[in-house]
């Protein structure tokens, strides 16, 4: 804290005289500044912020009442203590000095002594209330780091056990807030992701989130559907919230291997949809009811899938509701339209550009709300094609391939042996029958879109249609199934067959639905 | 994905003259001729029985059952049979295909086989 003798006293008064007393009676407490016209009163106070201000009434050009005026509307002199020293006696002189924001006021002639003792109480009420606030920005410095400490930070974990991506980014209008994320891996299969808004901004909304995250997050890992997450969020959040406070909130959960997506919300912004190939569409259908109000409620639930490219957006209102400088509001519709423009970019560039979608709309108008974003991503099934040679040494190199590839594209297991037992026996087919000649290659390509695996065979060899009975010699053992044992496996371990004769070319399509192999194991 | 394979005979009394293959890795397109190659010598002789233990097999496709499929016949043709023990599921849903096929047997472990084998030495032995 500044001792009473380091503070700067800015005098402001026409008269040289005046001046001279005034600097004669503070200069052994205080160190000071002068100014003998409003203009550089001004320039003075901007250059070297004083601690007080003496500020004479009557003077040329602006007088003291705007001198007041104009320090009070700058960041730097806002709170700084003024007090008017004038010949002006009246009551509406005084009360009009008061208005235009000083502190206080003092009629001339002065005795010393009172100034002396004036300035020496108002410094001493300034450095109290700026230890005060001093005092109340460290601790919210700390509640900010809590706060953001409770936030799902390290994506790493989750992106690699789930085969996603997230983006996340969570900005309080004030230093604490009431906005809240979440991601949390529940079970092998089962990731929950949630965001939340409750209701007001600053200290009392971040109390009331602390609740909400904590009770969310040990929630999501005990029960598996979201409406059911929502329902028992409700019933704690409402059963002792005094203060009446709400929160919005959205929960998602989301299972890697089949693709699904079950949502339910809780009065909560609609989440954006956006397909890797169409246009962006909301989520879900409804808002319900936010959390907190009463205990019982019951919340509905979507089902959706959320294939390999596609993208979910949730977010709060600090998005769909931020305001420009003209008091437009941002808006639903100006949010889906942004968003098709953001297909194909990375969960953490989708988030990206949002927000700066935001920030270019807001342009210089003050952020009004909380405001999160936090963005999930399905990677993308990359194809792989590799090219075999004509021997069966070379088919099993790619019956390795596809084990490998399937694997990191979690298939389960199960599936994963079928379709390298399809692949096996098709392959190996094509080249004791179609590709003797060992020179010539059979490409393959594997791709998981969706909720199936494929598996393409492309030769140049002669035409070989191998799902026709009679295209396969079948040896003595294997008599009682047409197209022998090879093609019976085939067709037990994939769902459809395809086969084409295109521009000279065998081309073999192996198509496996992998919802329908997950759900009876 | 290579495919190990150790020809093993039983001289001990109950399961005498016995061979048991035992097949680790993946039976399959490339590596079922050598398992073919390796067999001809073993079949080559008068034996009845031969027993797969399929504990470590990880892989089978069509190719590897032609090779216990052709197995089986010429050991069915001289009042034998192929027997196979310690199939995985996987391998199990495989076999299916050719599970019924007369001189085939299937057996959970090597207890149950041999309960079995004995009592198909006893019947030998009676019919001599």
């Amino acid at each position: 804290m500044k001792t009473l003798s380091d503070c700067r006293v800015l005098i402001v008064d026409d008269a040289k005289a005046n001046l001279d007393i005034l600097v004669d009676g503070l200069k052994a407490d205080h160190k000071l500044s002068v100014a003998m016209n409003g203009a550089t009163a001004l320039e003075v106070a901007a250059r070297t912020p004083p601690d007080l201000v003496l500020l004479d009434i009557v003077m040329p050009g602006l007088d003291g009442y705007e001198v007041c005026r104009r320090l009070r509307q700058r960041p730097e002199t806002a709170d700084v203590p003024i007090m008017f020293l004038s010949s002006l006696e009246d009551v509406q002189n005084k009360t009009r000095g008061f208005e235009a924001g000083a502190n206080d006021y003092l009629t001339k002639p002065f005795e010393m002594l009172e100034v002396k003792a004036r300035v020496r109480s108002l410094l001493k009420a300034k450095a109290y209330s700026d230890a005060v606030k001093e005092q109340i920005a460290t601790e919210l410095r700390v509640a900010r780091d809590i706060q953001m400490g409770m936030l799902t930070q390290d994506f790493t974990p989750f992106e690699e056990a789930y085969g996603v991506s997230f983006g996340a980014v969570l900005e309080p209008a004030r230093e604490v807030g009431g906005d809240l994320y979440g991601v949390c891996a529940a079970a092998p299969d089962r990731m929950v992701m949630f965001l939340g808004d409750v209701s007001g901004k600053g200290i009392p909304a971040s109390m009331f989130m602390v609740r909400a995250i904590s009770l969310a997050r040990l929630l999501a890992r005990e029960i598996a559907e979201p409406e059911r997450i929502l329902a028992r969020l409700n019933d704690e959040l409402a059963a002792d919230n005094p203060s009446g406070m709400f929160v919005t909130f959205l929960c998602a959960v989301f299972e890697p291997r089949s693709y699904r997506l079950t949502l339910a919300n809780a009065g909560h912004c609609r989440p954006v949809l956006l397909p890797a190939d169409q246009a962006p569409r909301w989520a879900v259908k409804n808002l319900g009811t936010a959390l907190g109000f009463e205990t019982g409620l019951e919340f509905e639930r979507t089902e959706l899938m959320l294939n390999p490219g596609d993208a979910l957006i949730l977010y709060s209102d600090g998005v769909s509701e931020a305001f420009n400088p003209q008091e437009q509001c941002f808006g639903n519709d100006r949010l889906l339209a942004d968003a098709g423009g953001f297909a194909g970019q990375s969960a953490p560039a989708i988030t990206a550009s949002l927000l700066q979608s935001v920030r270019e709309f807001t342009g210089t108008a003050p952020q009004s709300d909380d405001l999160a974003i936090l963005t999930l991503k399905v990677h993308t099934g990359d194809r792989m094609t590799l090219a075999l040679g004509a021997t069966p040494e070379e088919v099993m190199r790619g019956v390795a391939a596809l084990q490998e590839f399937a694997t990191a594209q979690h298939v389960p297991d199960k599936a994963t042996f079928g379709l390298a037992l399809a692949l096996e026996e098709c392959a190996s087919n094509i080249v004791n029958h179609a590709l003797k000649d060992a020179q010539k290659t059979l490409q393959v390509a594997f791709e998981r879109t969706g909720d199936s695996f494929v598996i393409e065979l492309c030769d140049d060899g002669p035409e070989f249609d191998p799902t026709a009975a009679t295209s396969l010699k079948s040896q003595a053992e294997d008599d009682d199934l047409p197209g022998g044992w090879g093609l019976e496996l085939v067709r037990r371990n994939v769902d459809s067959i395809h086969y084409r004769r295109e521009d000279g070319r065998n081309i073999l399509r192996l198509i496996k639905r992998l919802v329908s192999a997950s759900s009876d194991e | 994905m290579p495919l190990d394979i150790s020809i093993q005979k039983d001289i001990s009394d109950q399961g005498a003259g016995i061979i048991t293959v035992k097949l680790k890795g993946s039976l399959d397109t490339a590596t079922a001729p050598e398992l073919a190659e390796q067999l001809a010598p073993v079949l080559a002789r008068s034996m009845k029985d031969i027993v797969f233990d399929l504990a470590e097999l990880t892989f089978i496709s069509s190719a590897g059952l032609r090779v216990f499929a052709s197995t089986r016949k010429m050991l069915k043709e001289r009042g034998g049979q192929a027997s196979f023990v310690h199939m995985q599921p996987q391998i199990q849903e495989v076999f299916e295909i050719m599970k019924s096929l007369p001189g085939v047997a299937v057996f959970k472990d090597m207890a149950e086989l041999d309960r079995y084998l004995a009592a198909r030495q006893r019947s030998h032995l009676q019919n001599e």
